[in-house]
């Protein structure tokens, strides 16, 4: 697997723009690259079953934390919170 | 306490929260190290029908450093899972518990091994067995050989994980009272007649995680230690606990966690975040990394218990009173180790990074008299080189803070007469054996005594 370090082990937040690498986890790491710069659409690929969190970190800056598995991804998505913003009032 | 309930947050989360850590050179196998990290503070041993047990959702980790570093450079990772081998009956066991396998063992938990070295994470062992606790004379009749059977060989070495007596002593009653000391306490500012302490933990057990290592797995280049002035020689320690970043609990009693590990607690020397660091920066303290510590430096330098000492105890430490120096001989015994030239014959030194790891030079062979103060005591194998499970640290950081270790750095200082005699027991208790009392120590691994069964205590 790639190099691990106790910390990169335990921080796998993805940057949105940068797509920095994810690092393992402790049965079957996984490295995976996220490019995303927002949420993938469904018909991007096969959907994952496994729960996922999302928060608002930022909603001045439309920052949004997505969790799953033992990830979390940072994205930028000012309409989706803005949605979201609508549908809490 | 060591470490027991010392942040705002973590006090809350008692099965992520650091109690102690401990790391010595194995008196009985010397070519090996004992690690030990215990969770779960004040410990009832009647805790039922739900008994203590690890966190099935938290990452538990011992990291280790070499070569003079404070980088990490070896991290065993335990992680738990538990079973029911009846999920109805509310019951912990439905009859007494006669081995590992006893179908009348109802709660079992196990666990995983994970070592990250040299940028590879290699998984040790899969589902080895904890030990049931210790529920009382009818459930676990014989638990001494329930204990052995779930010390698990583990690369060259042994790894246990369950249930054992706490090993730590301390008047937690009287120190978080003011400061007091009982055998002292006619001199503290609110004055009351001279007692022995009251050993606040003799009858609570704790959750242990420990491994004994060849020391030639820890060295850097994986030799022997021998040498005592070799930077190969030092090990840093310490200890963390991490949950997930999200945790949702939904209807149903369900709870889904995900996202990366996020470290809630963490502990190296005792005491730190406990009485070092002050409690608006405690729960910051704990996800923080030891390589950054330089950060909290400055409540090294000037702790805040020095400044207290000679206010509870009026007249008593005047020299401490007026040595307004930072406290480079705390800074080095806590935060770098202690660099050679200081102590004839020993060095801890991880170079000048500050961090909070316990550091053990493993080239000092195991004490045949060990002395409960450690190098205080004139015994170069204890506390602060790494730390046994019966070195007095509280007694050895109380006399540290209040300038009895001063002089190494700073010789025209003269420590008060008080400085070298206080300790939360009477000298006649440490001599009786009161302190730290029988049974809470083994002389084979895990070293810590069995624990206290629920049916007799309390008693």
């Amino acid at each position: 697997m790639a190099n691990v370090t106790r910390r990169t082990f335990l921080s796998t937040t993805v940057g949105a723009a940068g797509g920095v690498a994810a690092m393992g986890l402790i049965a079957g790491p996984s490295t995976l690259v996220e490019a995303a710069q927002n949420v993938a659409d469904a018909s991007d690929g096969p959907m994952s079953s496994e729960p996922m969190t999302a928060y608002v970190r930022d909603a001045a800056t439309g920052e949004i934390a997505v969790m799953v598995g033992h990830r979390e991804v940072v994205t930028k998505d000012p309409q989706l919170i803005r949605r979201l913003q609508r549908v809490t009032r | 306490m060591s470490s027991h309930r010392e942040a705002p947050g973590i006090s809350k989360d008692p099965v992520a929260d650091s109690t102690d850590l401990y790391a010595f050179t194995s008196p009985d196998h010397p070519d090996t190290v004992t690690l030990i990290a215990n969770y779960i503070p004040l410990e009832g041993p009647d805790g039922g029908p739900n008994f203590y047990s690890f966190g099935d959702d938290v990452l538990y980790e011992i990291t280790v450093t070499n070569g003079g570093s404070v980088a990490d450079a070896i991290t065993y990772q335990f992680a738990f899972t538990t079973e029911y081998t009846d999920p109805n009956t509310f019951l912990y066991n439905t009859g007494p518990i006669s081995s590992l396998t006893s179908a009348s063992w109802n709660v079992r938990q196990f666990y995983s091994v994970t070592r990250i070295k040299g940028g590879k994470a290699e998984v040790l062992a899969t589902k080895l067995a904890c030990p049931p606790v210790n529920v009382g004379v009818r459930s676990t009749p014989n638990y001494a050989a329930l204990a052995r059977a779930a010390v698990h060989p583990l690369d060259g070495g042994w790894v246990f994980a369950g249930q054992r007596r706490e090993g730590f002593y301390v008047d937690l009653g009287s120190i978080f009272d003011l400061g007091a000391l009982r055998p002292f306490q006619e001199a503290h500012l609110i004055p009351l007649p001279a007692v022995g302490g009251i050993d606040s933990t003799k009858h609570l057990n704790v959750h242990t995680i420990a491994i004994q290592v060849p020391k030639t797995s820890l060295t850097k280049g994986g030799e022997l230690p021998t040498d005592p002035t070799s930077a190969d020689s030092v090990i840093g320690v310490y200890t963390t606990a991490s949950r997930r970043k999200s945790t949702v609990l939904d209807s149903g009693g369900r709870t889904t966690d995900v996202g990366p590990w996020v470290q809630v607690s963490r502990l190296g020397m005792p005491l730190i975040n406990e009485v070092v660091i002050p409690i608006g920066t405690k729960d910051f303290w704990n996800s923080t990394e030891p390589k950054n510590d330089a950060q909290f430096v400055a409540n090294y330098a000037h702790p805040e218990l020095a400044g207290l000492l000679p206010v509870l105890y009026p007249g008593v430490f005047p020299n401490l009173a007026a040595y307004t120096a930072a406290r480079v001989d705390l800074e080095a015994i806590l935060l770098t180790g202690i660099p050679s030239g200081i102590i004839p014959g020993f060095q801890n030194s991880t170079g000048s990074t500050p961090a909070d790891l316990l550091r053990l030079n493993m080239a000092i062979p195991p004490a045949s008299s060990p002395n409960l103060n450690g190098i205080l005591g004139g015994d170069l194998a204890g506390f602060p080189n790494g730390r046994r499970v019966f070195d007095d640290v509280a007694t050895i950081e109380i006399r540290a803070i209040a300038g009895v270790t001063i002089p190494l750095v700073d010789p025209s200082f003269t420590p008060d007469g008080a400085a070298g005699a206080v300790s939360d027991f009477s000298a006649a208790q440490f001599s009786s054996g009161a302190v730290p009392g029988n049974g809470r120590y083994i002389d084979h691994f895990p070293y810590l005594g069995t624990p206290l069964n629920g049916f007799d205590n309390p008693s």
